[in-house]
Order: C-alpha cells, then sequence, then structure tokens
C-alpha cells in the first residue's frame, strides 16, 4: 500500500512542475518598456536638455545588424522630438548655455541589474557639455524610490542624468529619468524601437512642462 | 509533462489501492475562485487536484490526509504605473500553490448515504509566485502554514468506490516579500469532485 500510496503522490508532484499554462513564450510577446522616474523638484524645474549625437553600442551588439550606428540619427530625432513636444528646450551652443539635463542613449547587449551602466564615461566623454567636476570615475545614482530593475540583453535605453546637481564628493550624478526599450535588439525592427521610445515618453506625464 | 497527462496517471495508478471498508482512497478535480490578494493571478482556477485519503473512525469521525494543488494564473498587456514609474508590455503572472494537510472530518449519519459532513485540514503549503515581463521573470517560493475548513458530501457509487464533494477554504499564512517586498496572503476557495475506492 506504501507504493501504490507513493505513486500518485509523485505523479501529482510531476504534474505541477514545469507547467505554466498560457505562460510568455514567444519572442515577439518580450519586448516591453520600462520607466524609472525620480520626480522630485530637480525633475520638475528642469527645462533644458542636451542629445549628444552618438549612441553607444557594445561591440558586440554592432555586429547584430538590428540597431547599428546607421540608425542613431533615426533614434535620436525620435527622442528629440518627444522632448521638443513635451515643452523641453533643447540646447545645442553648449559655450553659451549649459542645459540642465543631458539624455543619454545607449544599446546593452548584456544583462544589467539597475539602471548603472559600467565604462559609460568612455562613451561619451567626448561630449563638451559636462560639468569640469564630472568624470570617469563618477557614477550614476539611482531615481529617488525607484526600485531596482534589470535591463535584459537588447536593451535600448535613455538616461537623463541631472546636470546641475552633481555631488563633487560622493561623484554621483542623479538619474532623474530613465526609460528602457526591452528586446529590440534580439528580436525587433528599428520602427519597433522608435515606437518603443514612443511609449516611454508616452508613460511619463511628469515629463511634460508648462 | 501536461497536467492533464499527469492527472490521468494518477487516477489510473490511484485505483488500485486497496479496498477497505474503513478506507478511502480519492482523486479529485479542483476548481479554486480567489479571495483577496489572489485575485491578481486571475479571476479563477480551472487547473488543480487532489489526492485524498480517509481512515473513518467509530463511524461519524475520519481522518486523513490531502496532497493537491490549484493553480492561478492570468496574462494581461499594457501600461503598469508604479509610483517611481511605469511598464508596458505583456506580463504574465502565475501562482502555485501546494497545500500538505492533515485533516478531520465529522459526518451527520453513520449509514447515510450520502452523509453530509464538515471537517478541515492543516498543514504545510508551498506557495509559488511569478512575474514576468518580457525577458525578466521572477520567481519566489515559500513554505507556509494553511488552514482549510471544508463542507461537503461523501457517497458510494458501485462495486466499492466512493466518492467526495468538498468546498475548502484555504486560508495560507502570509508568503515571503516578493514584488514590492511585500508580504502577501493568497487565500481561495475551492471546489473539487472526486471518486476513490472504499
Amino acid at each position: 500500500m506504501r507504493v501504490t500510496l507513493a505513486l500518485p503522490v509523485m505523479l501529482l508532484s510531476s504534474a505541477v512542475i514545469g507547467c505554466y499554462p498560457d505562460q510568455i513564450a514567444s519572442l515577439t510577446e518580450t519586448v516591453s518598456v520600462t520607466t524609472l522616474v525620480d520626480s522630485q523638484s530637480a525633475l520638475k524645474t528642469a527645462h533644458t536638455f542636451a542629445l549628444p549625437d552618438t549612441i553607444v553600442h557594445p561591440a558586440r551588439a554592432q555586429g547584430a545588424d538590428v540597431i547599428g550606428h546607421e540608425h542613431d540619427a533615426e533614434i535620436l530625432r525620435t527622442i528629440r522630438s518627444n522632448l521638443v513636444a513635451l515643452g523641453w528646450r533643447e540646447i545645442t551652443n553648449l559655450a553659451a548655455e549649459r542645459p540642465d539635463v543631458v539624455v543619454l542613449t545607449f544599446v546593452l547587449e548584456q544583462t544589467n541589474t539597475g539602471v548603472a551602466y559600467t565604462d559609460w564615461w568612455g562613451g561619451w566623454s567626448f561630449w563638451p557639455g559636462w560639468p569640469v567636476s564630472y568624470g570617469p570615475d563618477s557614477f550614476w545614482g539611482y531615481p529617488g524610490n525607484a526600485t531596482t530593475f534589470t535591463y535584459e540583453s537588447g536593451t535600448l535605453a535613455m538616461v537623463m542624468l541631472d546636470l546641475r546637481n552633481g555631488d563633487q564628493s560622493t561623484r554621483r550624478i542623479p538619474i532623474l529619468w530613465a526609460g528602457a526599450v526591452n528586446g529590440v535588439l534580439a528580436i525587433a525592427s528599428v520602427p519597433d524601437a522608435l515606437t518603443g521610445i514612443d511609449q516611454a515618453f508616452i508613460q511619463s506625464p511628469y515629463l511634460e512642462r508648462e | 509533462m501536461s497536467i492533464r497527462v499527469a492527472l490521468l496517471g494518477v487516477a489510473v495508478l490511484g485505483a488500485p489501492l486497496r479496498a477497505q471498508g474503513n478506507f478511502l482512497s480519492a482523486m479529485e478535480y479542483s476548481i479554486a475562485a480567489p479571495i483577496g490578494e489572489s485575485q491578481h493571478f486571475g479571476p479563477g482556477s480551472w487547473s488543480g487536484a487532489n489526492w485524498e485519503g480517509r481512515w473513518m473512525y467509530r463511524g461519524r469521525t475520519s481522518f486523513g490526509a490531502l496532497l493537491g494543488f490549484n493553480e492561478f494564473y492570468r496574462r494581461d498587456a499594457g501600461t503598469t504605473s508604479f509610483p517611481a514609474g511605469a511598464v508596458t508590455g505583456d506580463q504574465y503572472r502565475h501562482l502555485l500553490v501546494i497545500p500538505m494537510l492533515a485533516t478531520a472530518a465529522w459526518y451527520t449519519g453513520k449509514y447515510d448515504d450520502p452523509r453530509w459532513y464538515v471537517g478541515g485540514g492543516i498543514g504545510p503549503q508551498y506557495t509559488e509566485q511569478i512575474f514576468q515581463l518580457g525577458f525578466d521573470m521572477r520567481r519566489k517560493a515559500s513554505w507556509g502554514l494553511a488552514v482549510v475548513p471544508e463542507v461537503g458530501l461523501a457517497f458510494q457509487a458501485w462495486y466499492g468506490t466512493g466518492g467526495i464533494v468538498a468546498l475548502r477554504y484555504h486560508l495560507p499564512t502570509q508568503s515571503s516579500p516578493f514584488l514590492g517586498s511585500t508580504r502577501r496572503r493568497f487565500p481561495y476557495v475551492s471546489l473539487s469532485m472526486g471518486v476513490g475506492y472504499r
């Protein structure tokens, strides 16, 4: 009897292991858009932005031939138009006026936890708008109250860094907003990526300026 | 292995249990309705099963054991806002509960058929929560304690077989912190119907 009792128990156990009905299974279902925000006063008082003209791609991601440098202008144009439509003013003459924020755009090939991105300075160190105290030993801080999330492989990410409130003693540069279009490198087309960028701004109504 | 195949196997292999006048071994199909925070995982569950054994004691009382599972899941598409952000995309939530209960029941009649009963069970419960957004799947498993009062009907059938219809209220302890670092309790009501050998 002990054996016959054990058999139903074993089968019942096996029935519930490895079965996730209606689970997200197809690659096309895995594209998602995530945004994080620090909606404190620093964001509320920011009105001007700068957008460096380069998207940083990891070396191997460039070979994927989905989002390469040939699409940089198109992607940046979409980001710019969304910000302008929300009432932000772009600063292009950095010698004449310093912007409140800078928006950096990059493609991540590997899984990264949180909004940190190692070796970030190397990608944008040429940009002339950095305050004097910002350098390669600076790091991005998490948006206030944000929970850590994971940038998965194939993510197109945008971060809005606060140029006015970097902490020189801790080397921390605050992130005011971050948007990530996850999965675009592996499976989606450039139009999908642009739609994802639009969605990131749609779900961020606090970015609208009066 | 699909759940359907496994359940069929359980029913077939559960059948040869030695028939004893004072023992009932039953395989039950179980549907469930979520209550409270379980409702985050869907409006109802059509996926569930139990194995239950009952030893009769002095005619009106039984003691036994129950091992089962119920699962809840839902798919959503759209935007979910959080205090510090938002996500858009296909989301999948899955809740699996596996109670392992020691049970007892008291029957209204000694020889009536069918016989109403009231009873309940208590024991450990395994709970697994899954949340998936795009590539990002998060999983949390925990163990807790469940108290499961029930009312039901036990009946005889043919050739020494019998059956159980049971309405159970599952009240577990809180699970480990998961999304939002919050401890949550996942109660639900299940309706189980089973047959087995007496």
